[in-house]
């Protein structure tokens, strides 16, 4: 194997939750074969400063593509910037993170490295130096593991599955630069206008905690448990397809085969049955915590813990019983 | 003007999934459906040929030759014609194969304006075949989309995509690539004219050497498969509805998970 890299996610000139988490899979995988580095690649617009943090949470080297046209740039230019400087370095394994730029970017820098994606991977290891890939699939019903077939593949990494390492401040990294081909950053797309979805709480993709309300509710007007929980724990709500269905929750919140995918460490169900194209968006969350009238619910059966009751007589109840330990308070 | 939208069948998720040979997915004699997202790219199409009748709407599958009925519902739908790549040197075909396979397949079709895919398959579940797709025939993406217009005149499709926690609006000019996810519209259900009508339509069937293509290697292997671990059995609480909740903080203490 050679370098290992990674690409860098950059929002306001900050480094993305899940840049720590590809470099800490990384810089674990390079360790375990011996000695190998850890690269990656950052784009955007005067973005040296973010060296020294790269460095701490494990680079090697830290390649540069620094120009102004380069800061949120669409994949289309981001697989035509990287690919040549990758080539160049002979890269084999390219961690990206299975976040909306991350699948955007992995087919299209794959065909240009012609080699082929593993998507949505939750575990990496060294196999006598080749990177095994486990990936749930069919919702979690079952895992499989992938490798490349030839040299080398691009893998997306589902956010939170890999628990970011504490950076170590002493390490240095070497930075290289990408060179930037005249042309290479032309925008064949452009953005009229971007609406920030008024979210009262946390953001599902990034939740650490989820409270997802289902049918079981009885209302649109009766999810406040929903929320007065979500609130308390910091959570991000979601919903079942029954109920975005019926309106009651908008689309955005919709956990499933058609809505998101989430692997939250915490994944409450409130009031929802558990049916298969539920199960396959959060199957892979860290602890699930069911609330249900029926105790023969399918939810009942893939939570860590299955509570049997009325949501609108337990979660007041717990909302109190945590505010008394503390927990949520002044939020 | 003429659009290609890319439909995968999938297994039916009701019916039970099996791998057979070297991992992959078990296709034949199991129910399919037309992958659901794909569904929604066949929508956005056909709103599309509602206000432009002289587009040319063709469906684009890779699959076994079993896939013609399903691929028919489209054409009940409003789609014109459909291209069927079935080669049984395709079976297990990863993504990026796939995706080698529709972009040959989008060349010989030709001159087309736009391709829509849905954003993952309900079994595949990578969401890559739409961008490579549109690298290996240099278009512009816009993935994630809810809603889009095409605009034939000015040669630009806008569509309002989820972007990170946003909603964004934009605007690529054609020949572009868009990945459809679930929208605020429902698709349409075929009606007994669409369904007559879908009888005199054609599905082409192309192979790999119709394509002049030889069949892409596998680049991605898959090792092993098997069940999840079994989580710990459940913990069930019963009781009043003050003692489950007094037992759920306890937990959630416990486990540091507040
Ligand atoms: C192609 C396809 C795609 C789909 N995609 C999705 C998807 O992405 N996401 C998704 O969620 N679904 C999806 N579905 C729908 C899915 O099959 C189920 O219909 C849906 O998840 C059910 O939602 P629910 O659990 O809220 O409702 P129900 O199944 O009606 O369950 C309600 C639950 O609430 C419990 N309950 C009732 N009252 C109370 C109370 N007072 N306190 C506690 N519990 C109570 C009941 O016991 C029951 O278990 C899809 C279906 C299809 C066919
Ligand atoms: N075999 C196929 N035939 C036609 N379209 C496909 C095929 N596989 C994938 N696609 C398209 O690519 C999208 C994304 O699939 P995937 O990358 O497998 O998640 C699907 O929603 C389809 O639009």
């Amino acid at each position: 194997m050679s370098t290992i890299w990674t690409l860098a996610e950059i929002e306001g000139g900050e480094l993305k939750g899940i840049t720590h988490e590809l470099l800490t899979a990384a810089r674990s995988l390079a360790d375990a074969s011996g000695g190998l580095k850890v690269g990656v690649v950052a784009l955007g617009h005067e973005i040296g400063g973010l060296v020294p943090l790269l460095g701490s949470l494990g680079a090697d080297l830290v390649a540069l593509a620094d120009a102004p046209s380069l800061a949120n740039a669409p994949a289309d230019v981001v697989a035509r910037v990287i690919a040549p400087f990758l080539q160049g370095q002979q890269a084999r394994t390219v961690l990206l993170g299975h976040t909306a730029i991350g699948k955007d970017v992995a087919g299209r820098l794959a065909v240009r490295l012609d080699c082929g994606v593993i998507a949505d991977a939750t575990e990496l290891k060294n196999d006598g130096g080749k990177v095994v890939a486990t990936r749930s699939i069919f919702g979690g019903g079952m895992w499989s593991r992938a490798t490349a077939a030839g040299e080398g593949a691009v893998i997306t990494v589902r956010p939170r599955a890999v628990t970011p390492a504490t950076g170590q401040s002493g390490r240095t990294a070497e930075t290289l630069t990408v060179p930037v081909a005249e042309g290479s950053t032309t925008r064949r797309v452009e953005t009229l206008e971007l609406k920030q979805e008024t979210s009262t709480t946390v953001s599902l993709g990034d939740a650490e905690v989820v409270v997802a309300g289902g049918r079981g509710m009885g209302g649109a007007d009766r999810f406040g448990p929903v929320e007065t929980l979500a609130r308390t724990l910091g959570a991000a709500v979601g919903a079942s397809r029954a109920v975005v269905d019926s309106g009651w929750r908008p689309h955005k919140e919709q956990i499933g085969q058609t809505g998101r995918t989430v692997s939250p460490k915490l994944y409450v169900a409130l009031g929802i049955s558990g049916a298969i194209q539920h199960l396959v968006g959060m199957r892979t969350s860290g602890t699930i915590i069911a609330i249900n009238t029926d105790a023969e619910a399918p939810i009942m059966k893939v939570a860590n813990v299955a509570a049997v009751g009325d949501v609108h007589e337990i979660v007041p109840a717990l909302v109190t019983e945590l505010s008394r330990q503390g927990v949520g308070a002044g939020a | 003007m003429r659009v290609v939208v890319c439909v995968k069948v999938v297994p039916d998720t009701t019916e039970p999934k099996r791998l057979g040979d070297q991992h992959v997915l078990v296709r034949s004699g199991v129910q399919g459906a037309v992958n659901p997202m794909d569904d929604y790219a066949l929508e956005v199409a056909l709103k599309w040929k509602d206000a432009q009748p002289d587009l040319d709407v063709v469906v684009l599958t890779m699959g076994p030759e079993d896939t013609r009925a399903i691929i028919k519902k489209c054409l009940a739908k409003g789609a014109d014609r459909a291209v069927l790549v079935s080669d049984t040197a395709l079976a297990g075909t990863d993504a990026i194969g796939t995706a080698r396979v529709l972009a040959a397949a989008i060349r010989k079709i030709g001159d087309v304006d736009a391709v829509l895919c849905g954003v993952r398959s309900s079994d595949g579940e990578s969401a890559v075949v739409g961008p490579a797709v549109a690298e290996l025939l240099d278009m512009p993406q816009l993935t994630t989309c809810k809603e889009a217009d095409l605009d034939g005149s000015a040669r630009t499709v806008t569509a309002t995509r989820e972007a990170d926690g946003a909603l964004e609006v934009a605007r690529a000019g054609l020949p572009a690539l868009l990945t459809v996810t679930k929208a605020s519209f429902e698709p349409r259900l075929a009606n007994f004219k669409g369904i007559q009508a879908a009888n005199k339509k054609e599905i082409l069937g192309w192979t790999t050497a119709d394509l002049g293509i030889t069949p892409p290697a596998r680049q991605v292997l898959v090792t092993a498969a098997g069940e999840p671990p079994q989580r710990p059995a459940s913990q069930v609480l019963t009781g009043s509805a003050a003692d489950v909740a007094q037992k759920l903080a306890q937990y959630l203490t416990e486990q540091k998970l507040v």
